[in-house]
């Protein structure tokens, strides 16, 4: 076989850079739709306003970029009391309490999914995956008619003796705790798939083993169940509170005041004005926050994967 | 056609433009709720910081009518470039935030039973009556333009227009579109779906009341031609002066 070929099945000769070309679409792909954009994104906040217009002058020769009005950004972020650091704060304390909710709704419902719908799994599994059938902004728009003041939300509250049908609660009106909720009934899909994925496969016979060696139900979950779902939660928390942070429309939708206001929110009301290479460093500044989780999700899957492996 | 659009300021001969609706920028607010005589009030401005309402008013959602509830209400221009004056309204309206917990928008049809009160541009008021929640009637809305209140404070009156771009790929289809939706017959059809009032003669606030289009008790989001002299217009602002509304916008707001 000549050298550096690879082979195939049944012994056909395949050239070096065969199977390496097989990433070539998902790596066009990822320069077209990611890093080309992203390289404007940095030539927007890194480069010039128009002194008439005030446009921004993308600068694309990285020698020539300006950090001037990204360090601005970046210090309103820090100032006590700016616009910038308020969304920041709400954005963390939104995504972390959303992202808690979803594992807290999420796991229980994957476990049951994964170890205890026996014959109707299959069904369990397209009942809660069903609202990904429906587009984001619908089922928001259908919130806004379930937490109106004579919506179903507050009737089932009055019958409940837990509101006042003369004083209803006004769950639109720039309330975080409807953020929060929002936020959690869109992503709480995203966060039952990768754990039911990893419960499914924890082999029965591990549990057996625990429990022959003694261990009761509870701490069989908490010494087996839950520390082999591990990369399951971690996954889970990354997929759903990613996209967390960028989210704009269910603030819009569900409170739209100062109060509520996310850090998409600010980002878009940037783009959407003059004010576009302060919405262009929002991104930048947002992107590197958000890569702190994620290298530290690839270092931990991949001490997974070595843990395996040996 | 008004004659006030047959050579208006910003189109002297009408050569580019051709008038679509007109409309005003008022106060409407829940009457079996708020007890305050608003039309009665020196400044209706007012009522949208009254503390009594925190939490249930509504400010609409732009640069310049954010910016204008609080110039409107200090007696300030509405296009003003002088920053002391724009620092005051940003000043204020940051009090209101604090204070009144404003809620930013003006999809209002999807929310009518979540707000007491609204600054609201007089045609979203007009089909307010299609998307009303059970049990909410329309007599419960009522409206307020500033300068027709006892208070004759300014307020905003403006219009839309129709243009077409010079390289439009179709302009004599757009010339006939443009002459079809001006045609009163199919300008009042066009007015029940939209509740923005066309400046036309022929559509008068008596025939719109007559065809029961708007509720008599909103009566007074309907536009006459007089009422131009008494309100002001939002011009076009220099860029920098833009910039500085929507800094000002984004602060208040904190892209809320």
């Amino acid at each position: 076989m000549p050298e550096g070929a690879g082979s195939g099945s049944r012994g056909a000769w395949f050239p070096s850079w065969f199977w390496p070309s097989f990433a070539a679409p998902a790596t066009i792909w990822l320069l077209l739709f990611f890093v080309l954009p992203f390289f404007v994104i940095l030539a927007i906040a890194f480069g010039r306003v128009d002194p008439i217009f005030l446009t921004p002058s993308p600068v694309y020769n990285p020698l020539r970029w300006d950090a001037g009005p990204f360090g601005d950004v970046l210090s309103q972020i820090f100032t006590s009391g700016s616009v910038y650091q308020s969304d920041f704060l709400h954005t963390l304390a939104f995504v972390f309490a959303a992202t808690a909710l979803c594992l807290a709704i999420g796991y229980p419902v994957a476990y049951f999914i994964a170890r205890h719908a026996g014959r109707f799994r299959t069904l369990f599994l397209v009942a809660f995956i069903a609202p990904f059938w429906i587009s984001y902004m619908m089922r928001m728009l259908a919130w806004i008619n379930l937490l109106q003041p004579n919506g179903y939300v507050n009737r089932i509250l009055s019958g409940l003796g837990l509101a006042n049908t003369q004083a209803p609660i006004q769950w639109l009106n720039g309330k975080p705790l409807t953020v929060i909720l929002g936020l959690t009934y869109g992503y709480v899909p995203y966060m039952i798939l990768p754990l039911f994925g990893v419960l499914d496969r924890i082999p029965s016979s591990t549990l057996e083993a625990a429990r022959d060696l003694g261990a009761g139900q509870v701490t069989t979950f908490l010494r087996v169940t839950l520390p082999l779902s591990g990369q399951g939660i971690l996954a889970g928390i990354v997929i759903v509170s990613l996209p967390m942070f960028g989210d704009y429309f269910t603030q819009t939708l569900l409170a739209g005041t100062r109060n509520t206001a996310m850090i998409g929110n600010l980002i878009v009301s940037s783009i959407q004005s003059s004010l576009v290479q302060t919405g262009a460093s929002l991104v930048l500044i947002l992107l590197v926050l958000l890569i702190l989780p994620m290298l530290y999700y690839l270092r931990a899957t991949s001490k997974a994967t070595e843990l395996v492996a040996r | 056609m008004w004659k006030v659009f047959q050579s208006p300021f910003y189109d002297v001969n009408a050569q580019f433009t051709a008038p679509y609706t007109a409309y005003t920028t008022g106060i409407t607010w829940r009457n079996d709720v708020v007890t305050e005589d608003i039309p009665g009030m020196d400044n209706p401005y007012d009522i949208l910081w009254d503390a009594k309402y925190a939490g249930q008013v509504h400010l609409l959602n732009g640069s310049r009518d954010t910016l204008a509830a609080a110039l409107l209400r200090m007696g300030a221009d509405v296009n003003t470039s002088d920053p002391n004056v724009l620092d005051q309204a940003k000043q204020m309206l940051l009090d209101g935030v604090a204070a009144m917990n404003w809620k930013f928008d003006h999809v209002d049809y999807s929310e009518l039973g979540t707000f007491d009160i609204h600054q609201t541009w007089s045609g979203q008021v007009a089909y307010y009556q299609y998307y009303l929640p059970k049990g909410l009637p329309i007599t419960a809305f009522s409206y307020v333009w500033p300068p027709k209140a006892s208070g004759g404070k300014p307020g905003i009156i403006t219009n839309d227009v129709f243009a077409i771009p010079k390289g439009a790929a179709s302009p004599v289809l757009a010339h006939t579109m443009i002459d079809y939706l001006l045609d009163p017959s199919n300008s009042a059809v066009n007015y029940a779906y939209e509740g923005y009032q066309p400046p036309l003669t022929s559509i008068t606030p008596e025939s719109i009341l007559a065809d029961e289009l708007v509720p008599k008790n909103l009566s007074n989001i309907l536009i006459t031609e007089e009422d131009f002299p008494l309100g002001v217009q939002e011009l076009e602002l220099a860029p920098a002066v833009n910039q500085l509304y929507q800094q000002i916008y984004q602060d208040v707001t904190g892209g809320a």
